[in-house]
């Protein structure tokens, strides 16, 4: 237990927060198609131990430290305090709800110039039925570094309810590089909560890749704030649900300085009676001349019964800006479907080719290859 | 091998083919000509089977079975091939993997055992070498950011590769400069046999310098308003299709 008045303040003020704010509702314009009462009244008692053992015996560069997000409050709280709740807004009981309950997760500091290739993967994975589990990562990637983080959150946990809480916050500083990548393939009764939280300073890049394929009830949002001139930011997403799948995308990129670009591309496959959200939104404040936004949904439906509400939304302030944004939602191409048929190639397979030519623009940008190869090879066995 | 009588066919409503007669017996080459929207394209497609045309009237006889109910799968399995004017790209499929695919699905419908990976590829590098299309073809994703000359390329590979019972050759000249032109025309002519019927769509003459065709029709309006030898080729360049319409009208 950490003692520390900081951490006490932090923790009894997210307690009273939860209070206050509650669970969102379907009111709520951000949870309309998000019903959360499935699961918010089920009180799902704590996880017993920590899912996750970090590999320690990773030799990182001088000053790197990767390592559980209690034992760095404890050993580097000046490194912590100035970024932890800082960078995520606490603005609904889901939050609120994780910075009071957090006891698990990793910070992860990359000090100024330190450039780390091989990305830091890790692998959640629930072994217990019944639970929830709080996780609360925190990244602070320094002046001039670089660095792949991988979030990848599996299950043995099938036919039985578990939740899972996550909220990542990343600081870059000037010039950084990061890449988050995130693998939600939970147990198929799971609900999953997700935020990752960004500031970026000048030219740094961030790069996200989002990839949903597991979990009854996902709710995974990205919001980046580019706070320096020169900032940019990719946001690319992928999303397969199939059965009774939910899953939510919401977004938001807040362009609050000049000459930063920010693009989105968010796709998703429906099969079954899947339902989609996708809402995105783009702000770009007074005074962000030359800012460049782009922002994409597409969805290919591939039953009747399936769902999609796409929002993408721009909230312009500023006069010399290149914005762009479209949501499509369609069925497969009946011409590219004649064509592979006249090729003799039967329906699945044709199927099977159309939905790999639908994804491959997003696989393709995922980075480095390792990252890519295994998201690929998890759509592959997921899409099949 | 393929006898229509009759045909008549819509999209949406719309009448396309207004009664269309024509006899094909193995060996021969036609040409269909006729200037844009006379129907030509829609008449390959149909013939292909395209699930937004239906037939209205009359009948197409394939090798003694009625064409018609036959999914677009089942008549390339039947031995029915139809290159498209507009090959469709698919990001992210190798093209050797989608011409495997399709050439062991045609194998497997004919009863014969598929093609290993090994002599797939010697069988098709064999195929590439005769249309002079380089290697690294096979690797690229199909058809995504081929040229316009490329595509078609891409479509003479997969007739020569699936060896069809009838072709339907659509537009394939259309977009090749003329050494291109002149390879494609020499896969064609190789393609030519006793047992094989030829289809040729096409706009201009020029295609039929290079491959000589038994029989020219021309098409207006979703019907044959001339049917002729080769010389009707010369003919249609000197005078244009305006003077069959006209004639037709008169």
């Amino acid at each position: 237990m950490i003692s520390e008045a900081w951490w006490v303040d932090l923790k009894t003020e997210a307690a009273s927060d939860l209070d206050k704010l509650g669970f969102p509702t379907r009111r709520d314009e951000d949870w309309k198609y998000s019903a959360t009462d499935a699961f918010s009244t089920q009180a799902l008692p704590r996880a017993r131990v920590s899912s996750f053992v970090p590999d320690t015996t990773h030799a990182y560069p001088a000053g790197v430290l990767v390592m559980p997000l209690l034992d760095a409050c404890v050993h580097h709280a000046d490194k912590i305090k100035p970024y932890l709740n800082q960078i995520m807004q606490q603005t609904h009981g889901f939050h609120a709800f994780n910075t009071a309950n957090f006891d698990d997760g990793m910070f992860i500091y990359v000090p100024e110039g330190v450039q780390i290739d091989e990305p830091i993967w890790l692998l959640y994975t629930q072994t217990e039925a019944g639970v929830t589990r709080c996780l609360r990562h925190l990244v602070v990637a320094e002046a001039g570094s670089r660095l792949v983080l991988v979030e990848d959150y599996g299950s043995e946990v099938y036919n039985a309810p578990y939740y899972t809480s996550v909220n990542t916050e990343i600081k870059l500083a000037a010039s950084a590089h990061v890449t988050h990548c995130k693998i939600q393939r939970e147990g198929d009764q799971a609900f999953h909560v997700a935020e990752v939280a960004v500031e970026q300073a000048a030219d740094s890049r961030f790069e996200s890749h989002s990839v949903s394929l597991g979990g009854l009830w996902t709710r995974s949002d990205t919001v980046i704030k580019l706070c320096e001139p020169g900032a940019s930011c990719l946001m690319n997403g992928l999303y397969t649900p199939t059965d009774h799948q939910h899953v939510d995308h919401h977004t938001v990129v807040k362009h609050t300085v000049p000459n930063c670009t920010s693009e989105q591309d968010y796709k998703g496959i429906l099969n079954g009676s899947a339902r989609a959200v996708f809402n995105g939104k783009v702000l770009v404040s007074h005074g962000a001349q030359k800012t460049e936004a782009k922002q994409y949904n597409k969805n290919i439906l591939l039953s009747s019964q399936a769902e999609v509400d796409t929002k993408p939304q721009l909230e312009i302030y500023a006069d010399d800006v290149v914005c762009a944004h479209g949501a499509t939602v369609g069925q497969l191409d009946e011409d590219a479907l004649f064509y592979l048929a006249t090729r003799g190639i039967d329906a699945e397979l044709a199927r099977h080719y159309l939905v790999q030519a639908f994804l491959t623009d997003n696989i393709r940008k995922i980075a480095p290859a390792c990252v890519r190869e295994r998201v690929a090879s998890l759509l592959v066995q997921h899409v099949e | 091998m393929l006898s229509i009588k009759n045909l008549q066919a819509s999209i949406n409503g719309k009448a396309v083919l207004k009664g269309i007669d024509l006899e094909i017996k193995p060996g021969e080459i036609h040409a269909i000509m006729g200037p844009n929207g006379s129907g030509k394209s829609t008449l390959s497609k149909i013939l292909a089977g395209h699930p937004a045309y239906e037939v209205t009237g009359g009948s197409i006889t394939y090798c003694g079975q009625e064409l018609t109910p036959l999914s677009p799968s089942e008549r390339a399995q039947a031995g029915v091939f139809l290159s498209f004017q507009y090959p469709v790209e698919i990001p992210g499929v190798a093209n050797v993997s989608f011409l495997k695919s399709s050439v062991n699905s045609i194998r497997k419908a004919q009863g014969k055992a598929p093609m290993d990976a090994m002599d797939f590829l010697s069988f098709i590098r064999e195929k590439c070498q005769q249309l002079e299309i380089d290697e690294s073809f096979l690797y690229r994703n199909v058809n995504e950011g081929f040229s316009g000359g490329e595509k078609k390329r891409n479509e003479i590979l997969q007739f020569v590769a699936l060896e069809p019972k009838l072709a339907i050759l659509d537009e394939t000249d259309s977009g090749l400069d003329i050494d291109a032109l002149s390879v494609i025309a020499g896969g064609i002519n190789a393609m030519r046999s006793p047992e094989r019927g030829i289809i040729m769509v096409t706009h201009y003459q020029r295609l039929l310098n290079y491959v000589e065709p038994d029989y020219i029709h021309v098409l207006a309006d979703g019907k044959i308003i001339k049917s002729g030898d080769k010389s009707l080729a010369l003919v249609l360049e000197e005078k244009g299709y305006s003077w069959l319409e006209n004639m037709e009208q008169a």
